[in-house]
């Protein structure tokens, strides 16, 4: 069995959150892609206009969450790593 | 405190219950009351079991720090499958169920194993499982459908036309059972709340105030009566229904009144200090994730019992309907915050709203449409507060 230093619970939360914002930016992409890929199909039930519009708007928006769960991802592991050392703990 | 805080804190609190309300009032204004109606309500509820009992594992999981299952959809399917096939070949019925639950605990033991002491994560042990388990349901099934024709079987866990627990009491006209059901549930409920409250005023401890506790109980016990009458009104208390609150009442007692409960959240809450107070956290993970295997086979008995056969496609986005709710329910991330009845009230939201749309005829398209926008509204909630807590 793997021996591994343990994570503060700070740097376990900030992944954590991150995998749970990914779960739902990528049913957001999903989402986007399933009604575009049905509207080039021929197979959407939905106005053409409007397909395009709410699978883009989704996808945009997936994209901009999976990229804004990152980016805090980021300044949280950082700001994590501060706590660490400022309470002496090894990074 | 002024008014306006008074109010603000009053909606930031019941933002999820608002909602629900105000949710349900615009299907009951567009679909003519028709949402209302007893045969539409017992729907919501057989439906959407299912959801309200992965979300309850899920809710375990996320407890521990935002960690999630993403092969619950195919679990569901899988064990599904194994009961179908088990029931196909004349097994019996209990013995089939038995062994689906046990199938469901070690596949969640099987994942928990890798996540709590190999250490991978959450997300990757799940994403495998999802493929590992929607590949197997595939080999088994090879692409066909096995009914379920196990008539006591289906009584007893589907939501099906004659899946209801009979009226012992007889009613005329109307499910007294059901009536009487309903009104213990709100006797014991106002007994052991205000009970509570009593044993916390003795003891010195802060409590809500008496109005507020009083409204409160109105409230729900109104909501209660409301929809016990409904169901009286057609065929009583689907069986779904039994198997839903069993589950709820169970997880509620133990998130809230059982040590592992209170591991749960002190996980979630700061997993170092939990360490150090001599607990092992590995056994909490691995009793997490190998509940949500368990609940994942009571959802996949629940599911080819209301739809009475088992194929290769079903359980698939259940784990997005699940995670939906909890995060649309207001289950914290971070872990340590979230409670069973807010889980519960993410997973009514979707159904009133699936079951709305469906009544209005909506297009399939369309829902899809709606629910991720349901979603979207649930993210930008969780940017926007970040930015005002920063």
């Amino acid at each position: 069995m793997n021996e591994q230093k343990p994570k503060t619970a700070e740097r376990q939360k900030t992944i954590n959150m991150a995998a749970l914002r990914a779960a739902v930016a990528v049913y957001l992409i999903y989402l986007g892609v399933s009604l575009v890929r049905d509207r080039l199909q021929g197979n959407s039930t939905l106005p053409p206009a409007l397909a395009w519009v709410a699978g883009l708007v989704f996808l945009l928006a997936g994209a901009a969450f999976g990229c804004y769960a990152w980016r805090r991802w980021q300044s949280e592991r950082d700001t994590a790593a501060e706590n660490e050392e400022a309470a002496g703990e090894e990074p | 405190m002024t008014t306006k805080n008074k109010v603000l804190d009053f909606i930031q609190k019941y933002t999820m219950i608002i909602a629900l309300v105000l949710v349900t009032v615009f299907f009951a204004w567009r679909t003519n009351g028709k949402i209302l109606d007893a045969r539409n309500i017992t729907n919501i509820i057989s439906q959407n079991a299912y959801v309200f009992v992965l979300a309850t594992g899920m809710l375990l999981c996320i407890l521990t720090g935002g960690n999630i299952d993403l092969s619950v959809g195919s679990v569901v399917c899988f064990v599904g499958t194994v009961g179908a096939v088990l029931m196909r070949r004349d097994l019996n019925m209990w013995l089939a169920v038995l062994i689906m639950l046990v199938v469901g605990v070690l596949i969640g033991a099987w994942q928990a194993f890798w996540i709590a002491y190999v250490k991978v994560p959450p997300f990757i042990t799940t994403l495998a499982g999802m493929m590992v388990f929607r590949g197997l349901s595939n080999v088994v099934l090879q692409g066909k459908t096995v009914s379920v024709t196990n008539e006591k079987f289906v009584q007893i866990f589907g939501g099906g036309a004659n899946c209801y627990v009979p009226d012992f009491l007889h009613g005329e006209g109307i499910n007294l059972l059901c009536l009487v059901v309903g009104i213990v549930a709100c006797a014991l409920y106002l007994f052991f709340t205000f009970r509570n409250q009593i044993s916390r005023r003795r003891a010195g401890l802060e409590t809500e105030s008496l109005a507020k506790a009083l409204l409160k109980s109105v409230v729900i016990v109104a909501v209660v009566i409301f929809f016990t009458y409904k169901l009286a009104q057609y065929k009583g208390l689907p069986m779904a229904l039994i198997w839903v609150v069993l589950v709820v009442l169970i997880y509620t007692y133990i998130t809230s009144k059982t040590t592992v409960g209170r591991y749960l959240y002190a996980i979630g809450g700061n997993e170092t200090a939990t360490k150090l107070s001599g607990i092992d956290t590995r056994k909490i993970y691995f009793f997490a994730y190998t509940n949500m295997g368990l609940l994942a086979g009571l959802a996949g008995i629940l599911t080819i019992a209301r739809l009475t056969s088992a194929q290769p496609t079903y359980g698939q986005n259940y784990e997005m309907d699940a995670i939906g709710s909890c995060f649309i329910g207001g289950a914290s991330a971070y872990g340590g915050v979230g409670t069973v009845p807010g889980v519960i009230i993410g997973a009514l939201l979707m159904g009133v709203i699936n079951i709305g749309m469906s009544i209005m005829g909506v297009d399939a398209n369309y829902q899809k449409v709606v629910k991720g926008l349901v979603l979207l509204a649930a993210v930008i909630f969780d940017v926007v507060s970040k930015k005002k807590n920063s």
